[in-house]
Order: structure tokens, then sequence, then C-alpha cells
């Protein structure tokens, strides 16, 4: 089964788009794909699907009352299916408190003496294994918030392997080179061998840039299969619409454009190449 | 780190390590237990009712957390007798207490049981709604979405004293606590503290000039 954590220091850089589009891909290809939406911003692929999910109210049900163990329910029930061929274990606002309810949950694990079996960075993989998920599916994708935590560890702790959607600017170029001390960071911290099936320039102004971004990411020894180039106009009209890219130039474009469809066809070519490198 | 795809998260192997979270541990819990553990030292006359406090308040406690309050009193004893309101002292031995948070948070949470007893015993006010066990052990901050939730507005009148002691007071509880808390919490936290501590609302009374009939 192929598992990844979309990653990426820096907001702003299309993670949850670039996700989308390739969970859609995934979808597209005839596999069974489960997205999990771990970051907490309104801005996040919960939105983005437009999954009318209770993410604010208290009472209901969500992932983090699975991550402290104090579920009200199934975690499938949790599982919403989305109009674009994949399901969806959505956000909710209680993952704002994340770090607080797990250090109370591994205390109240301590108090009963449980301690030991209770990690607060490796609950999520834990939790999914409880509930059957992985026999459920070919491919899950965890999104989580760009930010340094216990979502992202959660997150890479239950996949091991990352996307990275990069920059492609100076300040970006330099997050990639920081992007080895990040991984060592997360092996040592989750005792895990962590993965990255690619990098993804994105945002590329010019095709000449194109190749030398993607050279130098290659360089750096991450697997770069394409880069995107500049797509605000259609990246923007997913948040809008409220739907995934190609959704949105099949329902939303009155006709079809070249340079948006390569962009379909790379993201499409990405999601085959993470496909046959993570095994499937 | 390597190119490609990492170890199998779902293969049976063993777990994870446990990190340190490396977090502020007492951040935002056990918001009553904290609250109740306080209200002896910040408002019993000091001397007065040693004993009872800690037979009432706190009656399973451990031995490390028993010593600190006995040093928490002596603490206040010097540095609050002779203050009335008493909720302008707290601040002073703040720093004296930093070091004795910990342990007793540690303790709080075994003692809720306890706790909980003590309290029905001579309960004036009820169980805080969503304490534990409606909401599947989640406390009440964490669920609310914000600080004015479920909660309604009363009036209240103080004296300039009073008022010029809320900001202290809501700093030396925070400073206790070891996280922000916010003075509407401060408030009710401490006027169902004082649910729990009649005679010793009944004393202020007196010392405001109120008698008894007989």
């Amino acid at each position: 089964m192929l598992t990844y954590t979309t990653y990426s220091e820096a907001g702003g850089v299309g993670k949850t788009t670039v996700g989308a589009a390739l969970l859609e891909a995934h979808a597209a290809h005839g596999l069974d794909v489960l997205a999990i939406d771990m970051d907490q911003q309104n801005g996040s692929l919960t939105y983005l699907l437009d999954v009318d999910a209770p993410r604010d109210d208290s009472q209901a049900d969500n992932i983090v009352r699975h991550l402290i163990d104090r579920p009200k329910g199934s975690l499938e029930d949790l599982v919403f299916e989305t109009e674009h061929g994949f399901d969806l274990l959505p956000s909710h606002n209680m993952l704002e408190n994340l770090e607080d309810l797990l250090n109370r949950a591994q205390r109240m694990a301590d108090d009963l003496g449980e301690g030991d079996e209770f990690d607060p960075y490796d609950r999520l993989r834990q939790v999914l294994m409880d509930a059957g998920i992985p026999q459920e599916y070919d491919v899950i994708v965890i999104d989580p918030p760009a930010t340094a935590g216990p979502h992202l560890y959660n997150a890479v702790s239950a996949t091991r392997s990352l996307v990275i959607p990069v920059e492609p600017t100076g300040k970006g170029m330099q997050s990639v080179i920081g992007l080895e001390e990040l991984v060592d960071g997360l092996e040592e911290r989750l005792e895990a061998e962590i993965g990255v099936l690619s990098a993804v320039p994105n945002g590329v102004g010019r095709t000449t840039d194109q190749e030398r971004y993607l050279e130098e990411v290659r360089e750096r020894g991450y697997p770069a299969p394409v880069a995107l180039r500049e797509r605000s106009s259609l990246f923007e009209g997913c948040w809008d619409q409220q739907c995934t890219p190609a959704h949105y130039v099949e329902t939303h474009r009155s006709r079809t454009r070249d340079h948006e469809m390569e962009t379909l066809e790379k993201i499409d070519q990405l999601a085959g190449r993470i496909e046959e490198v993570g095994g499937l | 780190m390597k190119k490609g795809s990492g170890s199998d998260p779902f293969a049976e192997s063993e777990p994870a390590s446990e990190p340190e979270p490396d977090t502020n541990e007492n951040e935002g819990e056990d918001e009553d237990e904290t609250d109740s553990e306080t209200e002896g030292t910040h408002r019993d006359e000091p001397g007065k009712r040693d004993a009872e406090t800690n037979s009432n308040a706190r009656p399973d406690e451990d031995e490390d957390a028993e010593t600190e309050s006995a040093e928490l009193e002596t603490t206040f004893d010097e540095t609050a007798s002779t203050d009335d309101s008493k909720a302008t002292a707290s601040g002073q031995q703040s720093s004296e207490r930093e070091a004795s948070v910990e342990s007793e948070q540690n303790s709080s949470e075994t003692e809720t049981g306890a706790q909980t007893q003590s309290r029905s015993q001579n309960a004036i006010v009820d169980e805080p709604p969503q304490a534990g066990a409606a909401d599947g052990g989640v406390p009440w901050v964490y669920v609310r979405d914000n600080v004015k939730q479920d909660r309604e507005m009363v009036q209240f009148y103080l004296r300039d004293y009073m008022v010029d002691a809320e900001d202290e007071f809501v700093d030396a509880v925070s400073d206790e606590l070891g996280t922000d808390v916010s003075k509407t919490d401060v408030r009710e936290a401490a006027y169902e503290a004082a649910m729990y501590n009649v005679e010793d609302v009944v004393e202020r009374l007196e010392a405001w000039g109120f008698e008894s009939r007989d």
C-alpha cells in the first residue's frame, strides 16, 4: 500500500491544492484512496472539498477524540465519501488543542499504568490500525499543517513517506536544503525510516526555470519527476468553487485551456510516479 | 532519510519510542482541581483553619503535596495576615509556589475522586456540567469555542479595592496554574470555590459589620 504525508515547511505553496489533485489522480487510476485532514485551519482540505463535516460541534465524534482514546463511535463512521472518487476523514476544530489533549491523555495513561503503550506521536497510526483502515484502502494521504508539532509527527509516523511541494524561490530552495535535517529529526523522534517519494516544484514561472529547479532538487537527492508551472488562476478557482483542480477544469471552465490541461497531465504523471515509487 | 518510500507504517513492528512532549505540561489542565486546590491557600485565614482545610478540601493528598501546602500557608501567614482582601497577597508568593506547581498538578488527577466525594457531602453547587463523564472525559476548556460559551452574564458590584486587585489575582492564578487564564474563568472558579467555603465568606461579611440576629 501507498501512504504519504504532503508536507511543506512554508505555507502557501499549494500543498493542499496539489494534494487534492494527487488524491483525485490516484482515484482516477482505480485505487481506493483515503485522505486524512489533520490541518485545523479553516483553509484545509475539508473546506476545499466542501465536505460538510461538523467541525465546530464539540460534542460530535471526531478524529481527535479517537487520538486521545475518547471516541464516541467507530472511526469508519467519521469517513466521508467525497464527490471526487476518494474518501476523506475530515478536520475538526478540536485539532487546535491536539497538543494539550495528547499530553493530558498521556498523563491519564501514565496514571493507569498504561503509559508505555501510549505514544502521543504515534496515535494516528495506532488508531488507523485498530480500525482496520489500512486493509480498506490502497492509498492513504495525510494533509497536516505546515508547522512542526503533534499533527505533523502523527501524520509522518502514520505514513513514513513524504511528498513535498516546494516553492522554487530562494527561500523555497533553502527549505529543501533544510529538509534533510528535518527528516533526520523526524526519523530520530519517531524511530522510523522516512522516505521522500517526491519533491514537487510548484509555481515555476518560465519553462526554462522548470528544468533548472528540477535539476537543483534532484541534485539534492530527491526524486522530482515534474515541476508545476504557476497556475494561480486554476488553483484559486479551486478554492473559490471548493473542488479539485480536475473537477474545476471540467465543470467551471467554459473552454479547455491547454496550459491547464498540461498541469493536470503532469499531476497525473506525478501521481503515477509516486504510485510506482511507493510500490503499487 | 531515503529516496522513495519509507518503512511500512502498518507492518507489525516495534512501536515507536515515546518522545517527551516538549510542551507546557500544565497548560489548561485540571481547571477545577487546581482551582479548589488553591482555594485553601488563597482564602483561609492563616492559622485559623489549617486543620479543617486540610481535612476537607485535600483529603487524599500525597505527602509531598501536603508538605507543600503547609509551606505555602506559612508563606501566606507572613505575607497576608494583615491583608483583608487576600487577593493581592497571592502574587508575592508565586515564585515560591512555582516549584510546587508540578507536583501539585500531578497529584491533582489522583485526587479527583476523593475531592468529588468531599464536595458532594456539603454541596451547595452541583458538579460543573461537562466535567467529565458526559463528554467522554474531555475537559470543558477544550470543548468550548470561547470563554463566554455556556455562560450567562451576571452583574457584579465590586468596590474599588476589589476591582484593583482583580488583575493581580488573575496573574497569581495564572502563575500557579502555569498557563494564562481569563478573568472570566478565574471569576467563576473563585465564586465556585467560595461556595465550598461558606464560613470564610461569613467571616468576611462579619468583618464588614453584618451581625447575627441572635
